[in-house]
């Protein structure tokens, strides 16, 4: 694989570059000199830290860039910006005494912040833990009066200063996201990688434009000969693909027997597209009772535990629902398809059957939801053949549903067309899943 | 330390505030005392969270800041324990003693200690809370005295009135139908603020007429500007700059200005949970659920302790949380690594969670937590509630180790209420039995306060309850509704429940319903529907071979027929009764039904039975007092029993030593209605050994205890003044004191002594020599004595009009009503009936011999046409005839 161009980062980088510039101006003023970059591990955060380090660099903007590991402790940074100013102020006078203390750092960092300005890269920021992060904030806040000094943070799930009204006011959240179709072609092209565009289809639908999936995959294609299209080696391609991105990037903190816990938990939680503790409790207990807990209210645990360990969970607000990372799940889902259809039908199955059930008890809105999963894990079930009459009842019992509430069709109507995963699993069954909801648009013709 | 918060970060309100001011430094006296502030907004669904309880803490501060004059006590209803009128006195005597040191409160809290050490060894003391707030009024009187000598005023603050706001008087002891929520405990210096979420209800018997009482101001929520000003100063992420003027319209009109809400946009915003565009995408319809749920996106765990905060709300604090944590299986993990400090430090940094009151807990909002379970429960576990059944179950625990340590009946009772919640959460099969246990211990101590708490936390539950259930807590808020002295809702009940009721269900149960449905009848002086739910009462019991319930019912019917003067069908009915008790031993039933015996033969004059039976009671409840399966306060009122009997004999020795024996029960358990009633005996002891400066002196101080305490006590000793001004001639001076004995017996619909006064008030203008104002006198008094058929007073109205025809010489008018009077005595006892006898005698011997005859002719002819027994007839007829005899004529 050659060497690979910047893709897709246009937003975070002119926000960046927005900042070199207010740094260069002492008229303006620097909103939110503090920005923490999140997403998953190999979304491309670290890649986005040495670019702006790059830009630093040509526009000789002092710099500093730090792996956080959960040995670091903010009086590191004294070392990062003694080296600093040893390059970019060899004349400064350095505080000598208190080396080693907050304080210390805070004098030292003033000190040169009075003559330059200064970024502070900081990768992998809440591998840090609590107690440094509180420490983190104390400096910031003895630091940002300066209006020089910009700190860029990452971290795989977003980060919140308590402590300091005045340094929580200046951060910024920032989402890094997989890429965009487009960006995914860009990719590949400036990859030098050829592909026909139906592979290049395939390779955004298996990796959803997650980064280091992209280059896992590409890696395996090219250096494994592992084609995705080729039923025989999909399987071999996609146990590759897991392997390195999750077991090996987004599992690497986790030690001993937990490994097989969380792959088993995750492979099982990619199923559905949302849930609740529920939905959580029952799908363990049923499809991996090894892993069961002894009370429902232990199962409040799980969600924590996940999001410390991968950032690959969070609640989603529009599903109203617990969701996993779109592009983990999307890997999780196909390696289960791929490698144990079965057992991918069987959890389809059930989900679809618990989906039905809570369809029946809830009204409104929820029972809208529960529908709309029912029919995904439907499409998912293996029922091929029984699958247009049982497609049939369901729509014909929510045209029957809505007949009191007509908006409540409209609306089912319009989700099913903007949700493309749903369309994708009713594949041939949506032209007549449209047409029974009413519908005589172009997805019919 | 609260003040200065609520100075730094209170916004908005300006004009409730400025209406608060000026109420709060107004001098009029004629002013509202009471402020109360209610939601602006009209749709349920939008009340709360308007921000009322930072108003009121706000009013708080303003008031010490101020008045410095003035004593102020704060309560909280959201707190089970604040809805209970002994945790409100304690509060108000606590409160005026930080005021007052010199203040001791002694006679409270003596009961108190009483009170307390009698819960916790479950015995038994009747009226515990009325007697408690005689108490605490007794050393408020003391208090008043203070208050008016420095100028100073009490002031209340009510928070969360809707919790009870449909039985306010839960918050109120004492008795009587006149009681009104807040109560005034008789200190004239005294002011109120009350916080709910509806206005308050004119319809409602609380309300209704107090318009003058009342100052209603609506609570708007924040206008633009004040939100505007509310983001600058919480959030800390954006300024207000920052945020266009278009999201701030839009952020206003979704939030509707509600601070509850846009408060939570702010901890959105500042927890980086959201950016305010992403909050906005939601439609109008759908933004409360979309905001809410944002908190499931809170850190670990502040999301989860907040959703914990929602479902276990009446109490929280950080020992509930670790013992939540380390009583459920697993899930110590969420809190791994979390320093407790510091997480209620970011709980409490959210715009909806407190410290609650005065015991430091941590509570959500009120509306925030009805929210929470809304949405984000919902979200997390539908369509279950399995984890929310969880929880309380984890929560009992805890429960049952406090419960078993509890110092205070309020907390103890508290803890149940609360207990009562999870059990009902949990649909547990033993909830509802949990209920009836504990109701039933309520209503058998009479701390209706207590069995009203834990109605409508079944009622609040909303939980659906078998067929059977309902009815037994339609059943059990008749009950109750009678202890609350509203006997006509209590009515309306069981008349509900004998149309509606589950067939086998009413069967078990007709007799006790028809039995409650005809005491409350009683209270009402519907005398013929009392006695004929009382008569099927007995006839279902019998039917079922209850001699406990028969014997009940023999022996209520007794007092209903006492009541009505027909005194032998009463003593056949309590003789039975007796007779009944005997067989089943129920030496309880049999001490009571004796005392009422021995009233009625004392009615009757046969004073020695009636001075037997009452001696015979007042030894079996010696012994139960001393065995503590009885008060001391029966002893005493068999004691008092015993008096009146001597009195009767003439002993008045006798009589003055028993009463002052009954009267050192009543002051030692302080026994205010005792008391009172005591002072009265002493005064008409007086009275009656002519020694009339010493009969108003007890007398009055009879009506000083009983003032707004115990209407009847009150009513009699202001009868007793004017009749003892009547007895020594002051018949103007009589007057006035008769006027507001009839005036007080018509507010508090007692009827016999509204007729009582009305025709001893005849009786001082006849002697005043003004029958044109005394005749309408008795035609109102005759009114009530036909309607309700008491024939004593029925007989002095007929010689009190017979009076008054002899003053204008129409003699055979005068006797025809003196004829009257002998047929209603006759019917009413034989005493009064010869004592009629011989008044009619008497009276025509002092007439001219020439005129004696005509009349008595008249009056035999007359005397014949009235429905008596021969035997009785018999008696007038052969005192007339002898008379003409002797007189030869």
């Amino acid at each position: 694989m050659g060497s690979v161009a910047f893709i897709n980062r246009k937003e975070e980088m002119q926000v960046f570059h927005d900042i070199l510039r207010d740094l260069s101006s002492r008229e303006r003023l620097l909103r939110t000199p503090i920005i923490d970059l999140y997403g998953i591990a190999g979304i491309g955060k670290s890649q986005l830290l040495l670019e702006m380090m790059q830009e630093c660099e040509k526009k000789n903007v002092a710099c500093m860039k730090r792996e956080i590991d959960k040995s670091w402790q903010v009086e590191g940074l004294i070392t990062d910006v003694g080296a600093v100013s040893a390059t970019y102020r060899p004349q400064a006078l350095l505080l000598e005494e208190s080396p080693g203390t907050l304080q210390f750092l805070i004098e030292r960092t003033k000190t040169f912040l009075e003559q330059e300005s200064l970024v502070i890269l900081l990768d992998s920021i809440d591998l840090a833990g609590e107690r440094q992060l509180e420490r983190l904030e104390y400096v910031l806040g003895e630091l940002l009066l300066y209006n020089n000094l910009v700190v860029i943070l990452t971290s795989t799930r977003d980060l919140s200063f308590t402590q300091n009204r005045a340094v929580a006011r200046k951060l910024r959240i920032m989402p890094v996201r997989p890429f965009t179709r487009t960006s995914t072609e860009e990719y590949l092209a400036s990859s030098g990688y050829t592909l026909t565009s139906a592979l290049a289809d395939t390779v955004f639908r298996w990796t959803r434009g997650y980064p280091l999936a992209l280059q896992v995959m590409l890696q395996a294609m090219t250096e494994q000969h592992l084609e995705p299209t080729n039923q025989h080696q999909r399987k071999a391609l996609i146990e590759y693909i897991v392997e390195r991105v999750i077991n090996q990037r987004i599992l690497m903190g986790i030690k001993g027997e937990d490994v097989q816990w969380f792959q088993t938990i995750l492979r099982l939680l990619s199923v559905p597209r949302r849930f609740n503790l529920v939905i959580l409790q029952r799908l363990i207990e049923r499809f991996a009772p090894e892993a069961r807990l002894a009370s429902s209210l232990a199962y409040m645990t799980l969600p924590k535990r996940i999001i410390q360990a991968t950032g690959g969970l969070r609640w989603d607000l529009k599903k109203a629902g617990f969701a996993m990372d779109d592009s983990l799940r999307n890997l999780l889902l196909l390696q289960l398809r791929f490698t144990n259809i079965r057992r991918y039908h069987a959890i389809h199955r059930y989900l679809a059957e618990l989906n039905h059930a809570h369809a029946e008890e809830v009204s409104g809105s929820d029972r809208t939801r529960y529908q709309q999963e029912y029919l995904y894990h439907l499409a998912n079930s293996g029922h091929h053949q029984s699958m247009p009459s049982l497609l049939e009842d369901t729509i014909l019992n929510v045209v029957q549903d809505a007949q009191s509430q007509p908006e409540r069709l409209i609306q089912f109507r319009e989700d099913i067309q903007f949700d493309d995963e749903l369309q994708e699993a009713l594949g041939i069954h949506l032209a007549r899943v449209l047409h029974l909801l009413g519908h005589e648009s172009s997805a019919e013709e | 330390m609260e003040d200065l918060q609520i100075e730094q970060e209170f916004i908005g309100h300006q004009r409730e505030l400025e209406i608060f001011t000026q109420w709060l430094l107004a001098t009029d006296p004629q002013r509202a005392w009471i402020l109360f502030f209610s939601d602006a907004l009209e749709k349920p669904e939008q009340k709360g969270g308007v921000g009322k309880t930072w108003l009121l803490r706000k009013c708080a501060a303003l008031t010490r800041s101020l008045r410095t004059d003035m004593v102020i006590v704060a309560l909280d209803f959201f707190r089970v324990v604040d809805r209970n009128s002994i945790t409100i006195a304690q509060s108000i005597a606590q409160s005026v003693q930080l005021a007052y040191p010199q203040w001791p409160a002694t006679a409270f809290l003596r009961l108190l200690a009483e009170y307390r050490e009698a819960t916790q060894g479950h015995k038994d003391m009747p009226n515990s809370e009325e007697r408690l707030h005689d108490a605490l009024v007794a050393d408020l009187e003391e208090l008043d005295h203070l208050l008016q000598q420095d100028g100073r005023r009490v002031l209340f603050f009510f928070d969360t009135f809707e919790v009870i706001e449909h039985h306010p008087l839960i918050a109120i002891a004492g008795t009587g139908a006149t009681r009104t929520f807040p109560a005034r405990y008789g200190l004239k210096n005294i002011g109120a603020v009350i916080a709910g979420r509806n206005p308050p209800d004119w319809s409602h018997q609380n309300w209704n007429g107090r318009e003058a009482e009342v100052l209603h101001v609506p609570v708007e929520p924040f206008k633009m500007a004040e939100m505007v000003q509310f983001f600058e100063h919480n959030c800390t992420v954006l300024s207000s700059q920052e945020v266009t003027p278009a999201q701030l319209e839009r952020v206003h009109e979704r939030t509707q200005g509600r601070p509850i809400l846009v408060g939570l946009v702010v901890d959105v915003l500042n927890h980086h949970i959201g950016t305010l565009d992403d909050l906005l995408t939601a439609s109008a319809q759908g933004f409360e659920e979309h905001l809410v749920t944002q908190i499931n996106r809170l850190e670990h765990p502040v999301n989860w302790v907040v959703l914990f905060m929602a479902h276990i709300y009446h109490r929280f604090d950080m020992t509930i949380l670790r013992w939540i944590f380390q009583h459920s299986i697993d899930i110590k993990d969420l809190l791994q690594d979390v320093d407790m400090d510091e997480l209620e430090r970011k709980l409490l940094g959210l715009s909806f969670v407190r410290v609650s009151g005065h015991a430091d807990t941590l509570a959500l909002h009120d509306e925030m937590r009805r929210l929470v379970n809304l949405y984000n429960w919902k979200a997390l576990e539908q369509p279950t509630e399995s984890f929310r059944h969880e929880l309380s179950r984890v929560i009992l625990g805890y429960y049952e180790k406090e419960l078993a340590a509890a110092a205070g009946e309020q907390v103890r009772q508290a803890y149940i209420v609360e207990m009562l919640y999870h059990k009902l959460f949990m649909r547990s099969s033993e909830s509802f039995a949990f209920f009836s246990q504990h109701f039933a211990r309520a209503i058998g101590l009479w701390q209706s306060a207590f069995a009203r708490a834990l109605l409508e936390e079944v009622r609040r539950s909303g939980r659906a309850l078998f067929a059977e259930h309902q009815d037994d807590l339609l059943l059990a808020e008749a009950s109750l509704l009678w202890r609350e002295e509203n006997s006509a809702q209590a009515i309306a009940l069981y008349i509900r429940l004998e149309e509606q009721a589950e067939g086998n269900w009413l069967a078990g149960k007709r007799a006790k319903i028809l039995f409650e449905k005809a005491t409350c009848y009683v209270d009402l002086s519907q005398f013929p529907e009392a006695i004929e739910a009382m008569n099927e009462s007995m006839a279902v019991a019998q039917t079922h071979n209850d001699r406990n319930h028969v014997a009940r019912v023999l022996g209520w019917l007794g007092s209903i027929y006492k009541g009505l003067g027909e005194l032998e069908r009463a003593r056949e009915y309590c003789e039975s009764s007796i007779a009944l008790y005997r067989e089943v031993k129920n030496e309880r039933g049999y001490a009571d039904i004796l005392t009422a015996l021995s009233a009625i033969y004392r009615l009757q004059g046969r004073l020695e039975e009636s001075l037997r039976r009452c001696t015979v009671a007042w030894r079996i409840r010696q012994d139960l007092y001393a065995k503590g399966f009885g008060s001391e306060i029966g002893v005493g009122l068999s004691l008092s029993a015993m008096g009146a009997t001597y009195i009767k004999l003439g002993d008045m020795a006798g009589a003055q030593q028993v009463f002052q024996e009954a009267h050192e029960i009543y002051v030692r358990n302080n026994y205010q209605q005792g008391i009172a009633e005591s002072y009265n005996r002493f005064g008409y002891i007086a009275m009656t050994a002519h020694d009339y400066e010493k009969a108003l002196m007890w007398f009055r101080r009879a009506y000083h205890l009983a003032l707004e305490r115990n209407a009847g006590a009150e009513i009699n000793s202001l009868n007793k003044m004017g009749w003892t001004f009547v007895l020594q001639g002051q018949y103007s001076e009589a007057i006035s004191p008769l006027k507001r004995a009839i005036e007080r017996a018509r507010e508090v619909h007692d009827d016999y002594q509204q007729a009582e006064s009305l025709i001893d008030l005849a009786y001082a203008y006849a002697a005043l020599n003004r029958p044109d104002t005394a005749l309408p006198l008795l035609d109102q008094a005759e009114g009530i004595t036909e309607k309700y058929t008491y024939n004593f007073l029925w007989g002095l109205v007929d010689v009190q009009r017979g009076e008054i025809e002899l003053a204008r010489h129409q003699n055979s008018n005068a006797f025809r009503h003196f004829a009257d009077s002998c047929y209603h005595m006759a019917v009413y006892n034989p005493v009064e009936y010869e004592k009629a006898i011989r008044e009619v005698v008497s009276r025509l011997l002092a007439l001219q011999r020439s005129e004696v005859r005509a009349l008595l002719h008249d009056l035999l002819a007359y005397w014949a046409t009235l429905p008596l027994d021969e035997k009785t007839m018999a008696d007038l007829s052969a005192a007339l005839e002898e008379v003409s005899q002797l007189l030869a004529l």
